[in-house]
């Protein structure tokens, strides 16, 4: 690959370009889910192709293609430089990349158990007594339990003499239980919504989910949901569970801090930003108890890695420090515009056949104090709500509404009666300026987001987010009930 | 990919396999894409994408596996790995067995001179734009795509269906003093593409935005252009019109087909053979695609099968079905909602207080039962008063049901576009004046 590589980059080379690189990228998957007691979903994926990227008069042209040969390889790279020529006829400044030394290296996700050599049909069995216990109530129209494991191997060669071998794994699994009743349709998710927990480890996550285990508990809070009260509207103070909590934090504060929005180039489709350059260093975004940390190091994180697709090594940085707002997420492309010396470390393209972008990092909410039950102890009047349903943000990332599965009224302190139908809605620095007590690490988990959208073409990466559940006061709930 | 080599693929595939069904779903993708903000190219793209997915069945046990490679030894291993999972499986006793051949009705829906079209030629029409956005003190964003999709599918019981699209796409966004506006236009047919319609659109958008004013959630009449209706016809074709939701009772079609429950006016349909946005002739089992009309006047009439729903039933399949097994159940994937005798202007001049709105950012669903989405207006929302435009408004946030506002839609028109949703998709809608549509919180912009 190193060979094919090179042979890709010395074709851009003479053809008058300043910068090239190239990334080989080889993705296997598997996807296994149980539905209604049928095997829904069996699938093995293997898929490997490479893009070629080069500034040619100062500006960009990207090219891919699935044939991994020579002679493609050569029209790949002609077709680049074409494009960046194209490109070139439309620009006011030439491109300018932050300097990164060269790097020549070899990266694997850690991990204690390769989940391809555990056979297809131990992975079918537990899905399918997962699948069995959720039907043991009536009520349950549909149950669904999935694992999904993807393993990616990068070759990564730049014109300025960077080589990485970069490999990912990445294990998910969880289950949901859907109980209809009467034009009632309430579902529960376990660990988390849409797939449930995912992280880049091997499949010693399956074990450690204790999947079945919670399965019951899950099969009656959805049943219990058809006769629950509908969530109330007005003004509550919120204590959120933490993976909803994760998704917050990844719509209203990962996705407004990417820089590329902030500049305008996603303007189009995802969105700009209310979190503008003059804010940077002048804007109180949170309340002071509130610490917002990227960490691209940190174990398990669905975008931790050796190196992103700029060859810049992974770094750690704070976006919100004490409640200020203190940083992006950018690029090598963008990193002079917030006079950063060096890039973060934040580009990330989906595969082979994209274009790297600037990408949310794992963006972590750094715990606080105390227990949950410390948090509910703060309340007197509230709502407790847990695992997303839904979500919807404005295009600069302000005014935000999300739902929630299942919520429990907070009385004195203490958890009271479920409740269906809960969201919650706000405008974002008003809402994380209302945090008022984040719970302590005992509870602080990292979140898996394995299906975050962005770019035209769309351009589908994985982030994690880690939190422990936070209080948030007087927040418009219940919207619509 | 053309016909012959497709079908040279599928029938290497089957060649190979010692089965007792096997099925090839082969899909080929171009696209190539220019990106621009502030007035500059900022990415641009070619992507060459390829997938065979291999299905087998072993008895009553049912494998599949995936590949870009199409040489041989790629073919010979993905069969082997769709295999390897069959064997690995129970039996299933009601897996169904693969279909036999079929004809389909192919539409036009490829031309060559959009696939050909070259990034100088994108550039040139992009200049073009960002030169008049210019001129108006705005910054341009937006795309300019063009490409094709082949997709065959055949299996070893003579079963072969092939069809081949083009498309493209030229969408803008021009931004003054912080003010948007936005247009688009999507066809198969690059030369159809109206750059000038998009261009002063959207920056007759932007400069009706200026300065707006905020005004107090609530219920509103609203007329709705058509891209803003296409996100509604995106959420009840996940929601409501496919037979898994609706055996389930996951739909509000669910035990009331031949009942009244939208509007008189309201009429939809699935059609893949429309004039406007022509498709996928079969459906991933290979049976052909019928039309379909799925509300009638407002009489619930139909939902979209595979057959495995439509054995649930009692019904045969309509040709929606997804790649076998899977989770979604079927799907409709041309739907259209019928024209009206009104036009954008008439809905504005009737109505005395009321929004406009261009189209919506990031609507989701809160109930999927009711369709009760939330979303919010972008790039050009204005208030209507004594039937006309007044002034622009702070970009709002509705939450309200859509089976609750295809019973107040006042005015449909006869203008239809097909239009893409935000997320995904492709809609033949037209624009529409609804009264009583709830708008529930308002942002800062």
């Amino acid at each position: 690959m190193k060979t094919l590589a090179q042979n890709a980059i010395d074709r851009a080379t003479r053809s008058g370009v300043s910068y090239a690189d190239v990334r080989i990228v080889e993705t296997v998957r598997e996807d296994v889910m149980v539905r209604n007691g049928q095997v829904a979903a069996m699938d093995l994926t293997e898929d490997i192709g490479f893009g070629v990227r080069v500034i040619v008069d100062g500006a960009w042209g990207f090219a891919s293609s699935a044939r991994v040969e020579p002679d493609e390889i050569d029209r790949v790279a002609d077709l680049a430089v074409r494009i960046a020529r194209a490109s070139a006829s439309l620009k006011k400044n030439d491109v300018q990349l932050a300097p990164e030394p060269a790097h020549q290296d070899v990266w694997v996700t850690p991990y204690i158990i390769n989940p391809f050599t555990v056979p297809i049909s131990e992975k079918l069995a537990l899905l399918k007594e997962i699948d069995t216990e959720l039907h043991k109530a009536p009520e349950i129209a549909v149950s669904e339990a999935s694992m999904s494991f993807k393993k990616k191997r990068q070759w990564m060669a730049t014109s300025e003499g960077s080589f990485v071998d970069q490999t990912t794994i990445r294990s998910g699994g969880g289950f949901s239980a859907t109980a209809v009743k009467d034009g009632d349709v309430q579902v529960r998710s376990f660990p988390s919504s849409f797939g449930g927990q995912y992280m880049n480890c091997g499949y010693e996550l399956i074990s450690a989910l204790k999947l079945f285990e919670n399965a019951p508990r899950i099969r009656e809070e959805a049943v219990a949901l058809l006769s629950a009260d509908v969530c109330p509207s007005g003004k509550k103070d919120l204590v959120l569970e933490s993976s909803q909590l994760a998704l917050q934090i990844h719509e209203s504060v990962a996705h407004p801090t990417e820089l590329d929005r902030v500049l305008g180039m996603e303007a189009n489709f995802a969105g700009t930003s209310f979190a503008t350059l003059e804010k940077l260093n002048n804007f109180q975004y949170a309340s002071p108890i509130v610490n917002l940390v990227c960490d691209n190091t940190i174990p398990g994180g669905l975008a931790t890695n050796g190196y992103d697709d700029d060859c810049v090594r992974s770094q750690r940085w704070h976006i919100v420090r004490e409640g200020q707002f203190v940083g992006y997420q950018h690029n090598r492309e963008l990193a002079h515009v917030v006079g950063a010396q060096r890039s973060v470390g934040s580009n990330r393209a989906s595969g082979w056949s994209h274009i790297p972008i600037v990408r949310n990092s794992n963006l972590c909410l750094m715990p606080g104090e105390g227990s949950f039950d410390d948090l509910l102890a703060a309340v007197d009047d509230g709502i407790y709500m847990s695992t997303n349903r839904s979500w919807s943000i404005d295009q600069k990332r302000l005014n935000f509404q999300f739902g929630c599965e299942t919520a429990w009224e907070i009385k004195g302190g203490k958890l009271g009666k479920m409740l269906k139908n809960p969201n919650y809605q706000g405008i974002t620095p008003d809402f994380w300026k209302s945090c008022d007590g984040i719970a302590g690490s005992d509870h602080w988990v990292l979140w898996g987001l394995p299906n975050c959208g962005k770019g035209q073409p769309m351009q589908t990466v994985e982030m994690s987010h880690g939190c422990s559940p936070a209080l948030f006061r007087k927040v418009n709930v219940g919207v619509g009930n | 990919m053309d016909k012959s080599k497709a079908e040279a693929i599928i029938q290497h595939v089957i060649s190979l396999s010692d089965a007792d069904e096997t099925e090839a779903l082969l899909s080929h993708g171009e696209e190539n894409l220019t990106r621009f903000s502030d007035n500059v190219i900022s990415q641009n793209v070619a992507r060459n994408t390829d997938s065979l997915t291999i299905r087998v069945h072993l008895g009553k046990k049912v494998g599949r596996a995936t590949t870009d490679k199409f040489d041989n030894d790629s073919l010979k291993r993905a069969f082997n790995m769709a295999k390897s999972v069959a064997s690995q499986q129970d039996e299933n006793p009601d897996l169904l067995t693969m279909l036999g051949p079929s004809e389909f009705l192919q539409s036009n829906a490829y031309y060559p001179d959009t696939v050909a079209f070259s990034p100088e030629e994108r550039a040139e029409t992009i200049a073009k734009l960002v030169k008049e956005a210019a001129r108006s003190k705005g910054n341009g964003a937006g795309i300019f795509s063009t490409g094709c999709e082949s997709v065959a599918i055949g299996n070893s019981k003579n079963l072969f269906g092939y069809f081949q699209s083009s498309s493209a796409a030229l969408s803008l966004t021009v931004d003054i003093e912080g003010a948007s506006g936005w247009a688009e236009d999507t066809q198969r047919d690059v030369s159809n593409i109206d750059a000038d319609r998009v261009m002063n659109t959207a920056i007759r958008k932007a400069k009706d935005a200026q300065n707006p004013i905020q005004i107090e959630p609530g219920e509103y009449t609203v007329v709705l252009e058509s891209a803003a209706v296409s996100d509604f016809m995106m959420f009840l074709a996940y929601e409501s019109f496919g037979g898994l939701n609706y055996n389930e009772g996951r739909s509000f079609l669910s035990g009331r087909l031949g009942e009244k429950i939208l509007g008189d006016n309201i009429t939809i349909c699935d059609d893949a053979y429309s004039d406007l946005n022509p498709g996928l002739p079969f459906d991933f089992e290979g049976a052909p695609r019928q039309s379909l009309t799925l509300i009638e006047n407002g009489i619930a009439k139909a939902v979209v099968h595979d057959r495995i729903t439509a054995a649930k039933a009692n019904t045969v399949t309509t040709g929606h079905s997804l790649p076998q097994p899977n989770s979604s159940g079927p799907f409709p994937l041309n739907l259209e909602l019928a024209a009206g005798d009104s036009n954008l202007a008439e809905m504005i001049k009737s109505t005395d207080h009321g929004i406009l709105v261009t189209h919506f950012h990031y609507a989701n669903v809160l109930d999927p039962v009711e369709v009760m989405l939330t979303g919010m207006t972008r790039d050009g929302t204005f208030l209507i008063e004594n039937g006309k435009i007044s002034k622009p408004i702070i970009n709002m946030r509705f939450t309200d049901s859509i089976v609750k506002a295809f019973n107040q839609v006042e005015l449909i028109s006869k203008e239809r576009i097909a239009s893409e949703a935000f997320f995904a998709g492709s809609f033949v809608v037209p624009a529409l004046k609804i009264s009583k549509f709830n708008f529930s919180s308002v942002s800062e912009f």
